[in-house]
């Protein structure tokens, strides 16, 4: 279907993709589809410059849609039958870019409540490194910052993907996502070492062992990147999506998904890393230390709600279900229950309230 | 009074009534329809058909359907008129037709007519004390 066409109505389209970013993802794809094959028609006939005049600039008509007002029903998408089967890295990247939007500004407060965490332990880690005899305790400082993590993944996940459920609650959800990442996580890295191991038995010299290590823990880390949509699953307390359906649904789909990994969360990795490095071996432990940690921590916010945006949007790819239109604010009335318990809260506040002197 | 913007909002107006009076009894994709409203004195183009397509199914006065035509290579998305759509259209065909009949008849009846002598009112009342 997505036959390529002139490169000025391949560009015209993009830009017109990237005005009609407030319509869901399926509604976009029509739109699109719809002007693909209108333009290809006028490009057989030797009309396209004139066509191109017509339609006006992708920003005109991006606004006759009327994208702000649009209250109906959605129009027909484009059949799974007749879509087109791949989907390129920079499509994914805007399906992540559209999750973020989507999430009622959900993803940004997210890593904006984890940088305060990231902050202080990057902060005490890099503390217990450079000055050992202050004796901070790494064990429950790494705590602290993995359960942060997971509890942000956990939040970014429902967020984009489960709005009506409790970002931040510590559920069964959230406990069975968190073991799940941990399990698979030390596979991985145990993969990499009994392989490394493995070299060092079979006489391997010590270069050799390395580069087996690498090589096994960058498939592994592929291999994990493949249950991501799994992962998303089970924190966004999505029913019937297993890590079968995972893996068999990647399949064929993972070279996307590393190039959107390796375009969106590597270079963010690298930054860590790299930020780390001069934290640990190059500056002197000083005043700035704490600046240089709140960077990193700004980092490493990046890394989680980038990645979470990936995987949301790679799990919607598996399941065929569009991203949803940007709703910034949310205009549905909270549920019931949730009011009722804020009612009992400020009533139990009121009751503690000082009474005033006459 | 500016001709060009009175003549964009009368064609705005008419594109609606063009667009659902070519489907009635019949399924169309854009190009056809184009192609069929080429007559229309520039009322539907390239750049106004889409957008009032997407608006029109919005509303429910039409419904789309993705298909893949013999000779094509790209699946076309046809229209066809709902109920509603099918209501709304001859409804407004009855409305144009005694809109433009009023509007010929206005213009008819005034070109024949000698223009009537006006009265200087204004400058009469300035010339009193």
């Amino acid at each position: 279907m997505n036959q390529p066409l002139p490169a000025p109505a391949e560009a015209w389209l993009g830009a017109l993709t990237r005005e009609l970013w407030p319509l869901a993802s399926d509604e976009r794809a029509a739109v699109i589809a719809e002007l693909r094959g209108h333009l290809a028609a006028r490009a057989e006939a030797g009309l396209l410059g004139q066509t191109l005049a017509d339609l006006g600039s992708p920003k005109a008509l991006a606004a006759a849609y009327d994208l702000p007002g649009r209250s109906e029903g959605p129009i027909a998408a484009v059949p799974a039958a007749l879509a087109e089967c791949g989907k390129p890295v920079r499509q994914l990247l805007g399906d992540a870019r559209a999750t973020l939007r989507a999430s009622r500004n959900g993803l940004p407060l997210v890593g904006a409540v984890l940088v305060t965490t990231l902050t202080a332990t990057d902060f005490l880690l890099w503390l217990a490194s450079r000055l050992p005899w202050v004796g901070v305790q790494v064990g429950p400082v790494m705590a602290l910052r993995v359960t942060a993590v997971l509890l942000a993944f956990s939040a970014a996940y429902r967020l984009a993907l489960s709005p009506r459920e409790r970002a931040w609650s510590v559920d069964r959800g959230f406990l069975g996502f968190a073991a799940a990442l941990a399990v698979a996580s030390l596979v991985a890295m145990a993969a990499a070492l009994v392989a490394a191991r493995a070299a060092a038995a079979l006489g391997g010299a010590e270069a050799v062992r390395r580069v087996v290590a690498l090589v096994m823990l960058v498939l592994g880390s592929i291999a994990l990147l493949r249950l991501q949509p799994w992962l998303a699953a089970l924190a966004a307390r999505r029913q019937g999506f297993g890590i079968a359906a995972a893996w068999c649904g990647t399949r064929g789909k993972t070279a996307t998904i590393v190039g959107a990994w390796a375009t969106l969360v590597l270079p963010l990795y690298l930054l860590h890393a790299l930020l780390n490095l001069l934290a640990l071996r190059v500056l002197p432990f000083g005043a700035g230390t704490l600046a240089l940690a709140g960077l990193d921590a700004m980092i490493s916010a990046l890394i989680v709600v980038g990645a979470a945006m990936l995987n949301a949007a790679a799990l919607r790819w598996l399941l065929s279900e569009p991203v949803p239109a940007p709703s910034p604010f949310a205009t549905d009335p909270p549920p019931p229950e949730l009011v009722d318990a804020a009612r009992a809260r400020l009533d139990r506040l009121l009751r503690f309230q000082p009474v005033r002197a006459a | 009074m500016n001709v060009d913007s009175w003549q964009t909002q009368l064609r705005k107006g008419a594109a609606e009534l063009v667009v659902l009076s070519l489907l009635r009894g019949r399924e169309l994709y854009g190009l056809e329809l184009l192609d069929r409203a080429g007559g229309s004195g520039g009322i539907v183009s390239d750049g106004t058909l889409y957008p009032l397509l997407a608006r029109l199914e919005r509303e429910g006065k039409l419904a789309g359907n993705w298909a893949l035509a013999d000779d094509a290579k790209i699946p076309r998305k046809y229209y066809r008129l709902t109920a509603e759509g099918e209501a709304l259209v001859a409804e407004m065909q009855r409305l144009w037709r005694d809109f433009s009949a009023f509007v010929g008849a206005a213009i008819e009846e005034r070109k024949d007519e000698p223009a009537p002598a006006r009265p200087r009112r204004s400058l009469a009342r300035r010339a009193d004390p």
